[in-house]
Formats: structure tokens, sequence, C-alpha cells
């Protein structure tokens, strides 16, 4: 499917797909449960960095694209805080797939809020700890072909 | 002239008197256990009728409550500044400042990534990347920039003598991608399984089905939609600015 696309993209003269994760950060918390949000990213390389998220509804997102060679692991992390103190963290790690666009959904749900997992790999998704390691390929692909 | 020299010696014997009941309650407050009004004291007494002895109190008390950095300054211009000339006053200030640096932490900011046109910054203060930057004991605002646009911020706790190190990374922003012709090519195995199927780990499908099904990607589908009517290559932009970044 994706190769008969491709060509029929070749032969209109349309761009490849871009290779992407747009991450979406859906929140089910309130103003008292947390007062601030922020995205920490670890890139293919090691390298690391964090965005503040606005304050404001969600859903929240962001593009990422990869910016060098290497296309895994990329580390997502969202953060909620309140006084400064992480309450909650929601996590996936994962990698790009080259020209496909995946969705990396997290979700701050309410029955995560101060759930410890007790394992550096496990994190809380919908009030049960899951594996933060999710490969690309079971990531919702965002539709590129609408 | 001479009337005016008469009230000047006047003003100035009052401020002698006002500064010298800010240093005995100084000296009170000490007893008492008080550093921080002690310290209040000790400046207002300072500021009345500047003498290298209050400064060194007032020094001392900025050390006692956690102020090292401006405890530091008043000993250092204890030592150089004209009318210091009292040994022990002397003696005194050199053998704190001798014992404080070491006690005064330092954070360096460290910086990867994209950087041109990016600046960091202490407190609100710009520092250069590298720079061992010497703070108070206790939290501090470290953060990147690009112009206007804050780019990162981390939280610092830092103890006495502590030498913090902060790594930040400045994202690349990207413009869109130049438009490409052909087949992509195959899918790069980067040695890690989560670039790969995937099959065997249906529970975490499972998760990821669910959420994808509970109405997020609706939001990633709408923005989408709305970019590829606008262009060939439809980037995806976020609504976090930068909206898109790219991770090297």
């Amino acid at each position: 499917m994706r190769g008969a696309l491709a060509l029929t993209c070749a032969a209109l003269g349309c761009a490849a797909p871009p290779t992407e994760l747009a991450v979406v950060v859906d929140s089910e918390l309130t103003p008292e449960d947390a007062d601030a949000i922020v995205i920490d990213l670890r890139s293919p390389s090691g390298a690391t960095g964090s965005l503040t998220v606005p304050p404001g509804a969600g859903p929240h997102t962001l593009a990422l694209v990869p910016a060098g060679e290497a296309l895994s692991p990329v580390g997502v992390a969202v953060r909620a805080l309140r006084d400064d103190r992480v309450v909650l963290t929601a996590e996936v790690v994962t990698a790009f797939l080259e020209h496909e666009r995946r969705a990396v959904p997290l979700s701050l749900d309410r029955d995560c809020l101060e759930v410890s997992c007790g394992s550096p790999d496990a994190v809380c998704a919908r009030g049960r700890c899951v594996d933060r390691r999710v490969p690309a390929r079971a990531l919702p692909p965002v539709p590129d072909d609408l | 002239m001479a009337a005016a020299h008469s009230a000047a010696s006047a003003q100035d014997a009052d401020r002698v008197e006002r500064a010298r009941v800010e240093f005995a309650d100084a000296m009170a407050a000490i007893e008492r256990g008080d550093w921080v009004a002690a310290r209040d004291a000790f400046e207002r007494a300072h500021a009345l009728a500047p003498r290298p002895g209050l400064r060194l109190n007032l020094g001392s008390a900025r050390i006692r409550t956690g102020q090292l950095i401006e405890g530091a300054a008043d000993l250092r211009a204890v030592l150089s500044e004209a009318g210091s000339d009292d040994p022990e006053i002397r003696a005194a200030a050199r053998e704190q400042l001798e014992a404080l640096e070491a006690r005064i932490p330092t954070i360096t900011v460290g910086v990867i990534g994209a950087l041109t046109g990016v600046r960091t910054t202490v407190d609100g203060v710009d520092v250069e990347p590298g720079e061992a930057v010497r703070v108070d004991p206790g939290a501090h605002s470290v953060e990147l920039w690009r112009g206007d646009a804050r780019l990162a911020a981390r939280a610092v706790e830092v103890a006495e003598g502590a030498r913090e190190r902060v790594q930040m990374v400045a994202l690349a922003e990207l413009a869109p991608p130049e438009p490409t012709v052909g087949p992509p090519p195959a899918i790069a195995d980067e040695g890690e399984d989560l670039a790969t199927d995937g099959a065997g780990d249906g529970s975490l499908m499972g998760v990821w089905i669910g959420v994808a099904g509970g109405g997020l990607i609706a939001a990633v589908v709408g923005v989408a939609v709305a970019v590829w009517l606008a262009s060939d290559t439809p980037p995806f932009v976020g609504n976090v600015p930068p909206g898109r970044v790219g991770l090297p």
C-alpha cells in the first residue's frame, strides 16, 4: 500500500511523507491537581531538552522530527507539577519510522496521580503500570492519505 | 557658611546616633538568635554610618543567613575600602573570607545542540555557557533562550559548596522540509527494537489503540488536515511553542 502510494506520489510529483512523531498530550488534571506541565525530550543522540506547556486547555501538541542520522530511541516524558513537585509522569520511549508519521498520545490521567510504579521502565497509564518502551509500529499512524 | 557647616555636623551626629541604635538592635537580635533581624539592623546601621566594623558585622550576618555572595562582597569591601586600616578587623575579614570561598556553590550551564543565537541565564541574569557561576545556596532557575523564546527551563536546588552542572539542549528549529520525490527509502533499523514491528507486545499495542480510540488522535488529524490542504509537504506543527522541533 505504502509502496503504491509512493509510486503514485513519484508519478504525480508529490512529496514523500515526512518522518514525524506527533506528540499529543491530553490531561484530565485540574488546576488544583497541577499548576504546570513540562515536556521532556530525549533525542536519539542522548541529548535532552524541556519545553514548558503554556497553561490552557489541551490537547497540547508538538511535532518531533529527526535532526540527525539516528532514529532511535526517542524519549518523551510529560511531567505534571504542583508547587514544583512532580505529581504525575507520563512517558514513552519509542523511535522515528523513516517517512512515516506516528502519533505519540500521552494522557495525564487522574488515576495516575501520585502513583509510583517502582521500575524505571514502567509508567502509569490509565491507572495501571505499563512499559514505557513502545515500539514505533505500535503507535497509531497519523493518516497521510486523507 | 559656618551655619551650614554646623547644620551638616548636626545631621552627621544624628545619623551616627541612629546607627548606634540600629547596632544595639542588631546585637540584641543576635542574643536571641534572630540573625535575619540582626542582618537587617546592621544593614540600616551601615547605611547610616558606613564603617569597616559595621560592614564586617553585616557581612557576617549575611553569611549566617545564607547570603554568601553578598557576605563575601562585604568582606572584600572591608579589605579594600579606604579607612579599613584596623588590623583586627582586616584579619577577621580575611579569615572569614578564606573559610567562605569553599562554601559558595556554583552552577555551570552546558549547552549542546543548535547553538546559533542561544543564550543562557541563571536567575534571569545572562551567563556564559561553561562558566562556573557563584550563587547562594538554595533554589535557582536556569533558562535557555533563543531570542525572546524560552527553549528550556530547569529548577536547580544547590547546597553549600556544591558544584552543580546543568546540561541543556537547544533543540533545532527546522524549516519545513524540502520536497522530495520518489519512493521512501527502506525503514532504518537503528538497533533498538523500538523501531521494529513490536510484534508480541500485544498489551502495549492495546494501550495505545485504546488511547487513540479515546479521541486524542482527532487533534493530530485535525491539524494535519489543515496543513495538508495548504502545502504539498505538510509538516505537522503542534500548538506547544515552537510547535516543531528537531531531535539530533
